[in-house]
């Protein structure tokens, strides 16, 4: 993608962009082609369920045509992504009730459609493993984990976004990476003992 | 900074794939999004007074509308479906529409003499074939346009939540109130997808049909050509 001023983005899947301030012209639609995972994951992770994916993507992208203008690149379009993706889903969850969970609808796939049923039953169990995990975290932990190992932000990015400085989004990332850690090992013991 | 063992690094990994969109799932998604910034995004845009309002003027804010309000946010839509080619419809019922290139924009009154939407159980004989073109509205109309678009986005809305009888209802008011809205063929396109989602595809179809025949340049005619409508 190629703005109007010449900055390019040289990795289609997720880009650092960092423009300058009066030198950023986006087309929606490029941006939209190329962010759409970005984002439907970004969404996936705050616990929509599946059921409500389209809608609640769809809006997030209807805002961004919106906003779009209005991105000077202060920081990455990642960073902004995110805010606006932040704010539709808890837009979302306020006015649906707090729902989602992201684990009801997976049962609305029946395994038997699937190509490779196994490797899906892997997905699905670590999606629940991992929210299961998720829980046992503070809130701002959890963001900053979800934002660093699901959405693959950047300890400055999630600093922008969550704004606070770098310092603390590691020290979060640190405890969150640590209570990920322990729950897991938890969860194994438990497995072993009912092996046993 | 502490690191996770390959045990956790491997659960992540699958939870991201996990959670990467299909083609299906952007495909859908295209779909809803190109529908929803032809007749959501752009009725309220214009309803609130947004800034492409604002820059075509007051004198011209009917015929922004009436475009199908596609030039909304500048550059930013043009082209969409031009260089958007999704493959095949999932079953949704949602559809795109096609998008006029800017330079050639439906003319107001040329081709939308299309008749207002029916009641719920209204027989499309009702319609009338001959309705009044666009341009012999005059400024009255001009009034109640904020009016008129907020009822529409409000009949997309219920519409895209899935409660097309509610839609259906909000239409009727609007065909009641604006029978001859300069948003006429905006109004009876969602009338079509409506009715289909509801399962009234024999009025569906008889709409679509007087649609298509009279709204020719409408970039809304993609998606009654592919709704049960246009089939």
């Amino acid at each position: 993608m190629t703005t109007e001023h010449g900055s390019t983005f040289s990795n289609p899947e997720i880009p650092e962009m960092r423009a300058d301030a009066e030198a950023v012209h986006l087309d929606f639609r490029p941006v939209y082609d190329t962010y759409f995972p970005f984002v439907w994951r970004a969404v996936a992770n705050r616990g929509v369920p599946d059921a409500a994916m389209d809608d609640v993507v769809q809006e997030v992208f209807l805002v961004v045509h919106r906003k779009l203008g209005e991105f000077q690149g202060r920081s990455t379009l990642r960073t902004w992504l995110s805010g606006v993706v932040r704010r539709v889903v808890a837009d979302h969850v306020r006015k649906r009730g707090n729902q989602a969970t992201g684990q009801e609808a997976l049962e609305d796939h029946p395994l038997e459609s699937l190509e490779d049923p196994g490797a899906e039953v892997e997905r699905r169990a670590a999606v629940q493993l991992v929210s299961v995990l998720l829980e046992k975290m503070s809130e701002a932990h959890r963001e900053v984990f979800v934002l660093y190992e699901l959405e693959q932000l950047t300890t400055r990015e999630i600093a922008e976004l969550t704004r606070t400085n770098e310092n603390t989004v590691q020290t979060r990332l640190k405890a969150a990476r640590r209570t990920f850690q322990r729950g897991l090992e938890r969860h194994r013991a438990s497995n072993a003992r009912r092996e046993t | 900074m502490m690191d996770l063992d390959p045990e956790a690094r491997r659960i992540l990994e699958l939870t991201r794939e996990a959670r990467t969109p299909s083609a299906r799932d952007k495909a859908r998604v295209d779909r809803l999004l190109g529908a929803a910034l032809a007749l959501g995004s752009a009725t309220s845009h214009a309803a609130s007074g947004g800034a492409a309002t604002k820059v075509v003027g007051t004198a011209a804010a009917i015929k922004w509308a009436g475009i199908a309000l596609l030039a909304i946010g500048g550059a930013g839509y043009v082209g969409w479906k031009a260089s958007h080619r999704t493959p095949p419809p999932s079953p949704v019922v949602a559809v795109a529409p096609a998008v006029v290139p800017p330079e050639a924009p439906a003319p107001i009154g040329q081709g939308t003499a299309i008749a207002a939407p029916m009641e719920p159980g209204e027989e499309p004989s009702a319609l009338r074939a001959g309705a009044a073109p666009r341009s012999s509205h005059g400024k009255a109309a001009e009034g109640t346009l904020p009016e008129e678009l907020d009822l529409l986005h409000d009949a997309q809305s219920k519409w895209r939540a899935g409660n097309a009888a509610a839609a259906l209802s909000l239409l009727s008011e609007h065909r009641k109130r604006f029978p001859r809205s300069q948003l006429a063929s905006e109004r009876d396109a969602l009338t079509v997808l409506s009715l289909c989602a509801t399962n009234r595809t024999a009025e569906a179809r008889r709409l679509a049909r007087r649609f298509l025949q009279t709204a020719q340049r409408s970039p809304l005619r993609t998606s009654v050509e592919e709704s049960c409508g246009g089939r």
